[in-house]
């Protein structure tokens, strides 16, 4: 239980000479939701892309080293990022619709992402995409799978880029604001959703977001981000108990509450 | 006397070929120094709503009725003199200022076309009052809006809009592309501004946590139809319809 | 990657001012009268006094491109800036109010683009006879149609966006609002655009004086000096020659000033 997947140690990522990732050291535990949190232009969001594929964003890394088992991540050449990513570690996107084709069926687009990592086998595949069609609660999974991305809701293609990214079953989930584009009844739903599989899957997660209410729903651990660095990181309880740094407290002041008492 | 007065306004839009009823029959009257939150989700009409209040759009049926008489005309004239009662703050706060104009050149635009305020020190003083009150040094007057964060721009727009002491505000999500923090500044700001000057607040967002509160008033709205209305304790204490129970438990609270 | 873009376009900038310059200066410039016709020296090759030869009356080829240059740059220029101007004030009127005139606009502007320009150009100053205002009117007949669907495209942008919104909540009148929020905004792509035509209607002049619908003889134009000389090319080459290549690199330079308009266009927007 207490395995570290993922140790990120020193990690210094910017853009030119802008350093927007500045020292950045923590570890993720096999099994363990971990969130970082932070507001727009914390840096969040650049540390997980430096994570996925430095030069794909054009990030410069400046030091620091990533290990997920022994792979630095850092530092894969090509050909081993391919064999690592999809497989052993996928993501997923705020807006899943745009990272398909709009106008190709579901069918098509699952089959060719799972015949490039070599893990097609047929209708047996198709059962276990529609199996996790239903844990992530897609009713009529078989018309999902001959639908276009234009055709679907938001919420239905988000939770179709969920599938998408856990079909493989990965150890480690990486979610970049995976809720921010949806309706605040459906971003209830797939939290929900998100919770259900992990605890299914038991895979580990990170979870990038600004939205305060979803990290404490979702993260067992929580990082705090700003201006690059990660000020204060807790047990979510903890953290939501008796927060040290002067920041995290203005944070969590500032989320609006509902207002029940009179 | 209602400041502000929407009887049965309808308005259906053709999207695709299709008919989308964006409104159906949608009323409410709003009190003199009242906030009024509006809240759903996307696609339910809020933002038409405003758009037919503030006449950037005119509803199918139905009237709109401020200080109980509907605004006459489109030409200059009458549109000066809905603007001078009413003003609005949009949801993008970059956007909402001319991209190759200084902050300034809009507020004095303002107050010269709708508080018929001409001389340059007179614009100068109050510019600089308002922009005190909602926190903003006076040097960012002076700059385009890119060179502002969005948290100041939409405190500008803010100071813009009721400089000329409006009674009625429109909000237009004006809060969710900022962050938490400068969220809450801004709502405080906005909650004594509007006290003080009796401003009468249509506040729509998403966000009922927020709408909760801030407004003394609640509309929620689905599919172009209003649920429920009534006051912030009634409907978070005893919410009636089974959406606004769905849309309080979908706040993730921490 | 910006100062390399805004160098090019200084480049090529200065080089159109120099020919503009060139050509303000032509009267000035000119070894020999351009047109003092010499029966000693018909048809004379490229010499020390005149350095680009003769013509078969025997008047200085260098001179008269230079003239040439008066009469291709300014005429080109001028009706580029009459069509910009008419073309974007409808397009940016139609864009702005719609209605009816839009679709009476519009509707013109989908005819005359659906013919060929050159085609429309030559049927209007066959009709109308050739002088060099008949010319332009000819190739302006249909020439602000482009910039005219350009500003509408532009205004129909810019109107949805929150601060013509704003504007109008601001009690801004129409007029104010399209000269001081909209046109500001829109103005960049219209102007590149424009600059790319400078190029393209000076051939449609040369083209027009080259079929004699355009400049008139014995006025120098490099159109109309290449259609004097072509029935003796074989003669006296260096007649077609430098005319020809006198509009080739005033085209070019032209041409390159526009598309180095377009990317620093393109860089400024990115930077924004």
């Amino acid at each position: 239980m207490s395995e570290v997947l993922l140790d990120v140690k020193n990690l210094k990522a910017g853009y030119g000479k802008n350093i927007v990732v500045d020292e950045v050291s923590f570890s993720v535990k096999r099994n363990e939701i971990f969130g970082i949190v932070g507001e727009s232009g914390c840096g969040k969001s650049t540390l997980l892309k430096a994570l996925i594929n430095p030069k794909e964003y054009g990030i410069q890394l400046y030091g620091g080293t990533a290990f997920f088992h022994d792979h630095e991540l850092l530092s894969l050449s090509l050909s081993e990022r391919k064999k690592l990513y999809g497989s052993k570690i996928s993501m997923v996107f705020q807006n899943s619709a745009s990272s398909f084709h709009p106008i190709r069926s579901y069918r098509k687009q699952f089959e060719e992402t799972l015949k490039s990592h070599g893990f097609w086998e047929g209708d047996a595949s198709i059962e276990k995409i529609l199996d996790i069609f239903s844990k992530v609660h897609l009713p009529e999974g078989k018309r999902i799978l001959d639908s276009c991305p234009y055709e679907l809701s938001g919420g239905m293609n988000q939770r179709v880029g969920i599938a998408m990214a856990v079909l493989m079953n990965p150890e480690l989930f990486l979610a970049d604001e995976p809720t921010s584009a949806l309706d605040v009844t459906v971003q209830k739903q797939v939290v929900n959703e998100l919770m259900e599989l992990h605890k299914k899957m038991k895979n580990s997660m990170i979870l990038v977001t600004h939205n305060m209410g979803v990290a404490a729903r979702m993260c067992d651990r929580i990082a705090v981000m700003f201006q690059g660095k990660i000020v204060e990181c807790k047990n979510t309880e903890l953290l939501l108990s008796s927060s040290e740094h002067p920041y995290t407290q203005r944070l969590l002041r500032a989320v609006p509450k509902l207002k029940r008492e009179y | 006397m209602s400041v502000l007065e929407v009887r049965n306004i309808s308005h259906t839009y053709i999207k695709n070929k299709q008919q989308i009823h964006a409104l159906k029959s949608v009323s409410f009257s709003l009190e003199k120094g009242e906030i009024m939150g509006v809240v759903g989700e996307s696609g339910c009409g809020k933002s038409t709503l405003l758009k037919q209040i503030s006449g950037i759009e005119t509803p199918d049926s139905g009237d709109i009725l401020i200080h109980g008489s509907v605004p006459e005309g489109k030409n200059l004239k009458s549109r000066r003199k809905r603007y001078s009662t009413m003003q609005m703050i949009f949801q993008n706060p970059l956007e909402s200022f001319d991209p190759r104009r200084k902050i300034i050149t809009s507020m004095e635009e303002n107050l010269r076309f709708l508080a018929g305020i001409i001389s340059k020190k007179e614009q100068e003083k109050i510019i600089y009052s308002y922009m005190e009150k909602v926190d903003l040094k006076k040097d960012l007057l002076l700059r385009y809006p890119r060179e502002l964060s969005g948290g100041q721009c939409q405190r500008a727009a803010i100071a813009r809009a009721i400089m000329i002491q409006p009674e009625i505000l429109l909000c237009d999500e004006i809060t969710s592309a900022l962050d938490v923090i400068v969220q809450d500044k801004i709502i405080r700001q906005l909650k004594e501004l509007v006290r003080q000057q009796e401003i009468s607040v249509i506040f729509v967002s998403h966000d009922i946590a927020l709408v909760s509160s801030f407004c003394d008033r609640i509309m929620v709205m689905l599919n172009g139809e209003c649920v429920e209305q009534g006051n912030t304790k009634d409907i978070m204490t005893a919410p009636q319809s089974e959406y606004t129970k769905v849309l309080l438990d979908s706040v993730l609270e921490l | 990657m910006k100062n390399k873009v805004k160098k090019r376009f200084l480049f090529f900038l200065c080089l159109a001012a120099g020919l503009m310059i060139i050509a303000l200066l032509a009267p000035y410039l000119v070894p020999n009268d351009p047109y003092e016709t010499n029966p000693l020296v018909l048809k004379a090759p490229p010499c020390a006094k005149y350095p680009f030869g003769t013509d078969k009356f025997g008047r200085c080829i260098l001179s008269r491109v230079l003239m040439g240059a008066q009469t291709s740059i300014f005429c080109a220029v001028l009706l580029v800036l009459i069509t910009f101007l008419v073309g974007t004030l409808l397009g940016v009127l139609c864009g702005y109010y719609e209605g009816i005139l839009d679709a009476l606009v519009m509707r013109l502007a989908d005819i005359l683009m659906s013919l060929p320009e050159m085609v429309l150009a030559i049927a209007v100053a066959g009709v109308l006879g050739g002088s060099i205002v008949n010319a332009m009117i000819a190739l302006g007949f249909a020439g602000w149609t482009t910039y005219a669907r350009l500003a509408k495209s532009q205004v129909l942008i810019r109107k949805k966006e929150y601060f013509i919104s704003a504007a109008k909540m601001g009690g801004c009148s129409d007029l104010h609002i399209i000269s001081f929020h909209i046109l500001p905004n829109i103005i960049g792509p219209l102007i590149v655009n424009a600059t790319s035509k400078i190029g393209t209607t000076m051939i449609g002049f040369a083209g027009l004086s080259f079929l004699g619908l355009g400049v008139q003889v014995p006025m120098a134009e490099w159109g109309s000096m290449i259609n004097e000389a072509r029935a003796y090319l074989q003669l006296t080459p260096w007649a077609v020659l430098f005319p020809g290549a006198a509009i080739v690199l005033t085209v070019s330079v032209f041409n390159l000033l526009g598309d180095a308009a377009r990317d620093l266009l393109d860089v400024e927007g990115c930077h924004e």
